[in-house]
């Protein structure tokens, strides 16, 4: 099977760090996080929350961050793209606030209500030669870019649009307070303080594309796994971490000491970084550094592996080391954490995403071959 | 680019209501285990129970809808200020059915779950196809749970609210036998059609062999 090259062309972002992937970086780098407190959406009970701050409408914000990445390539329209959507929840949040405010599920719309509910906004907005959705919980967009990944890596496509989003619901909220992991205050993954995860919303979207630009960043490798150990906990040794970044570097043709940032999905929960921090150790033992960038966006979720999938191309592109914020005393002592930005000349950077049912991917990300 | 599939063995399950599982008890023996699973997963557990030719590897799985039923429980839970089941919400996502099947069978292979609405079992054939050109052979999945209280409301056109379809698949260079379209079963999902219409004749057929445009 011919294999084609997979450049990561152009890209944006919005979270509640940043309105752009530039602000984003840089609030990043300074340790400016877009966390803050909330009371209203459990009642009786502060939490933190990454909220994008200006008031949107979903379908407005996302057509306009699509509108942004088309205006950035050299594309004249989606006509011929593929476009790969990865969400945790879809439509839920609409779907909520009608069945709140009614009481029955009448006025729900299905097209509207479930995952795919994204590409058929976008529909009204671009014209894709074709869509596919995918929703694996918090590895949704790193699914999502893995795919458009194979999809021209295998001669099939020409351009990817991958688009990640998730928005804050009711239903993720408070389901994760019903689990117990979320944190009152700004999370400290891999601290030993940490108490538990900020759930955020987001969109980021990235072009992918079989011919470089001058800035491009090569997509090298996708690694999938799943843990068989328990739907809501890692295995405590990280073997499923551990085998999809395995298969990454496999893919892509890379041994683990050439690899020189890793993104670690480090949420601040107690299982998540306990877990993979034993997986980052038994492949990579101290060389190779690392940060969770959770502290400034929050967990946005099914959109995370697609936004910090940007953080890596930004990081290569300016090579420079992302900072993990809010790490004061790691619980793994022996891992290379990245406590401030950094310049450091690297060529390799690898993408960890964790979800819910022991589903894995990793992506390994470099400079042009 | 076109890909054709060989259909190595298939099973499907349809119920107006609610699917009867007669052998759950025996494929999931253990009591809280099968306690905690969802109805799509019981119904994945059966399906893969039924193919033949899988021992393990990828799994490609699709629903239009998810997980209706933890949805609709942790939304009327808010509704009604009461407090959420943690277990309704890790198993009120996307991926759950399929992530039991990895547990129960210590299935630590690369699992992924569609949904595309309409078009979910014909994007599952796709990606299907997609992921086959590697060699190996894959399970494809896909299934529709609506039989929640008050689906009435949102449901004008499906008969059939629990379904679900199993396909066994590699890649081939042969000829296609059956033609890839929507089953000619009035009432089933259209997330689903597609694939049941291969199940639905690919049993009567030598060789089961469909082309796959992606």
């Amino acid at each position: 099977m011919p294999t084609n090259s997979v450049y990561v062309n152009c890209f944006e972002s919005v979270c509640c760090a940043g309105e752009s992937s530039e602000a984003l970086f840089e609030a990043i780098c300074t340790h400016q996080s877009g966390i803050k407190s909330f009371s209203e959406f459990i009642p009786n009970k502060s939490i933190a929350l990454g909220k994008i701050e200006k008031s949107f409408s979903i379908e407005s914000l996302l057509a306009f961050t699509c509108k942004k990445v088309l205006a950035q390539s050299s594309l004249e329209n989606f006509e011929n793209t593929l476009l790969v959507v990865g969400s945790s929840v879809g439509g839920m949040q609409m779907s909520e606030n009608i069945f709140l405010r009614d009481h029955h599920y009448q006025n729900i719309d299905p097209k509207l209500h479930a995952i795919d509910a994204i590409a058929h906004m976008l529909s009204k907005h671009f014209t894709f030669r074709d869509d596919i959705s995918f929703s694996t919980a918090c590895t949704s967009s790193a699914n999502a870019l893995g795919y458009g990944y194979e999809m021209i890596a295998k001669g099939v496509y020409e351009s990817v649009l991958v688009v990640g989003i998730d928005t804050l619901s009711l239903t993720t909220i408070r389901g994760f307070d019903a689990l117990g992991v979320l944190s009152s205050h700004t999370c400290q993954p891999f601290d030993v303080k940490r108490d538990g995860m900020n759930v955020a919303e987001g969109i980021a979207v990235l072009l992918l594309e079989n011919k470089p630009q001058p800035t491009s960043i090569e997509l090298l490798g996708v690694g999938n796994s799943s843990d068989a150990h328990h739907m809501a906990h890692p295995s405590p040794d990280g073997a499923g971490a551990l085998s999809a970044m395995q298969k990454a570097l496999h893919c892509a043709h890379i041994a683990p000491s050439e690899v020189g940032y890793i993104n670690a999905h480090g949420t601040g929960t107690q299982a998540n970084d306990t877990s993979e921090a034993c997986a980052i150790e038994s492949l990579f033992g101290a060389h190779v550094p690392v940060s969770s960038t959770k502290s400034i966006t929050g967990h946005t979720l099914g959109a995370a592996g697609a936004l910090e999938a940007i953080i890596c191309v930004m990081a290569l592109q300016k090579q420079i080391l992302p900072p993990n914020t809010h790490l004061v005393e790691p619980e793994n002592k022996t891992l290379h954490f990245v406590h401030e930005a950094k310049a450091h000349s690297f060529r390799y950077a690898l993408s960890n995403s964790l979800a819910f049912g022991g589903n894995n991917t990793a992506l390994l990300f470099g400079l042009p071959q | 680019m076109r890909v054709n599939l060989e259909i190595l063995s298939s099973a499907y399950l349809l119920g107006v209501k609610s699917i009867e599982l007669p052998h759950i008890k025996e494929l999931v023996p253990h009591m809280m285990t099968r306690r905690r699973l969802t109805k799509a997963a019981k119904i994945c557990v059966e399906l893969l129970n039924r193919v033949e030719h899988f021992e393990g590897g990828r799994i490609l799985c699709g629903s239009a809808f998810g997980e209706l039923e933890t949805t609709a429980n942790i939304l009327n839970a808010i509704d009604k200020e009461e407090p959420l089941s943690p277990t309704d919400f890790q198993n009120s996502v996307y991926n759950t059915a399929v992530s039991y099947l990895s547990i129960l069978y210590h299935n630590q292979n690369e699992i992924l779950t569609l949904s595309c609405g309409d078009k979910t079992a014909l994007n599952v054939l796709k990606a299907g196809a997609l992921k086959a050109l590697d060699g190996d052979t894959l399970l494809l999945l896909c299934f529709e749970t609506l039989d929640i209280a008050g689906i009435e409301q949102v449901n004008h056109c499906i008969d059939y609210l629990e379904s679900g379809v199993a396909l066994v698949v590699r890649v081939t260079e042969r000829e296609a036998t059956l033609k890839l379209q929507k089953s000619e079963l009035k009432g089933v999902p259209n997330s689903i059609s597609e694939m049941l219409h291969v199940a639905q004749n690919a049993p009567q057929l030598e060789s089961s062999i469909i082309e796959v445009n992606l």
